[in-house]
């Protein structure tokens, strides 16, 4: 009978221990815990999900911006984006343009995109290192192995602007184009 | 068309500028293109395209690689090179389709030591000949030199 009796002792003993270790482990985890309030470090007034941005004039739409996910900070009036798709109406068509961070400056409604810009306009591809909507201009400038991929010419240039209302492009800075017409073969009408 | 060829040509330049709407591109500072034996050299160079060329159905640049290249046209101090024939000129225009080139503006045209001038020049590129319409006086110059004879100072033939 006193064996049983020092074996339930034992036991009595070893769950006190274990409810003493797990309460000191529950208390130390939470402590470690950041509050929900604080968030990530940056200074941000707001951290949002698929963001939705668009802006124009006299109920004509001027551009339309989207992102994955988007901080604000108020001071600074700016939002970062991330994975951003700018989609900009034209007479003829539409550009849109994408990357894989971006950021819009609310007080001068310019938005910067960037690195590895692709974009699509004038039925051929874009690409480029950063992206500029400039929103008073209606001008998007492109900065640095600026590629532009037309059926029919290849375009490349150090830097270029996209003249939106105008529909017209402007490659600088050293071009080099490759432009494919096709000819009749010199044999084709039977002279050499 | 079978056996047509895409013949591409290579351009470098300072600048370039396509309007969509003047169907146009505008190759401007220092321009150089290449294209086969063919080089060209110009202060600018602009692509004319075709009428129906750039307006595809999503209204983009159609280059299309079809005959969309109705003609280009360089301009100022304009050097061309073509084999062992060279021409110098104001202003060239080159239609893809018939492979000729028109000189004007002090057109004239060298092969080895002879050359030729006149008000106009064209180069039939793909049948390797050439026409020459006469200068201001409605005459041609044209200097031929025969090895053989061994002329002294030619004398400028009319």
């Amino acid at each position: 009978m006193a064996a049983v009796g020092r074996l339930k002792a034992v036991a009595a003993a070893i769950i006190l221990m274990g409810m003493a270790a797990g309460g000191w482990l529950g208390w130390t985890y939470w402590q470690n815990q950041p509050s929900e309030t604080t968030g990530p470090s940056l200074p941000v007034d707001m951290a949002m999900r698929s963001v939705h941005l668009q802006g124009g004039e006299q109920g004509r739409q001027e551009w339309d911006l989207r992102a994955a996910n988007a901080t604000y900070d108020r001071d600074q009036g700016m939002v970062d984006l991330e994975q951003p798709v700018l989609t900009l109406p034209m007479q003829d068509g539409r550009a849109v343009v994408r990357a894989s961070r971006g950021r819009y400056n609310q007080d001068n409604g310019q938005a910067t995109m960037w690195p590895d810009v692709q974009a699509e306009y004038q039925n051929g591809t874009v690409r480029a290192q950063k992206a500029v909507f400039v929103r008073q201009e209606d001008r998007l400038d492109l900065e640095e192995d600026v590629v532009f991929d037309w059926p029919g010419l290849h375009v490349t240039g150090k830097s270029a602007q996209i003249l939106l209302e105008a529909e017209t492009v402007v490659v600088d800075g050293g071009v080099q184009a490759e432009l494919h017409s096709r000819v009749q073969a010199p044999d084709e009408d039977g002279e050499s | 068309q079978q056996g047509e060829q895409t013949a591409p040509i290579k351009i470098t330049s300072d600048t370039m500028r396509y309007a969509h709407a003047d169907k146009q591109v505008r190759f401007k500072g220092s321009v150089h293109a290449i294209r086969d034996t063919f080089e060209l050299w110009s202060e600018t160079l602009t692509v004319f395209l075709k009428a129906g060329a750039a307006d595809t159905a999503e209204g983009g640049m159609g280059m299309g690689g079809d005959q969309s290249i109705d003609h280009l046209v360089a301009e100022g101090d304009v050097r061309l090179q073509e084999g062992n024939r060279t021409g110098y000129c104001d202003t060239a225009w080159f239609y893809p389709d018939e492979g000729m080139l028109r000189l004007e503006g002090s057109p004239r045209l060298e092969q080895g030591e002879n050359s030729i001038s006149g008000s106009v020049i064209k180069m039939y590129l793909k049948e390797n000949r050439s026409e020459v319409i006469g200068g201001d006086s409605g005459r041609v110059e044209a200097l031929f030199y025969s090895p053989e004879e061994g002329f002294g100072d030619a004398d400028s033939g009319n």
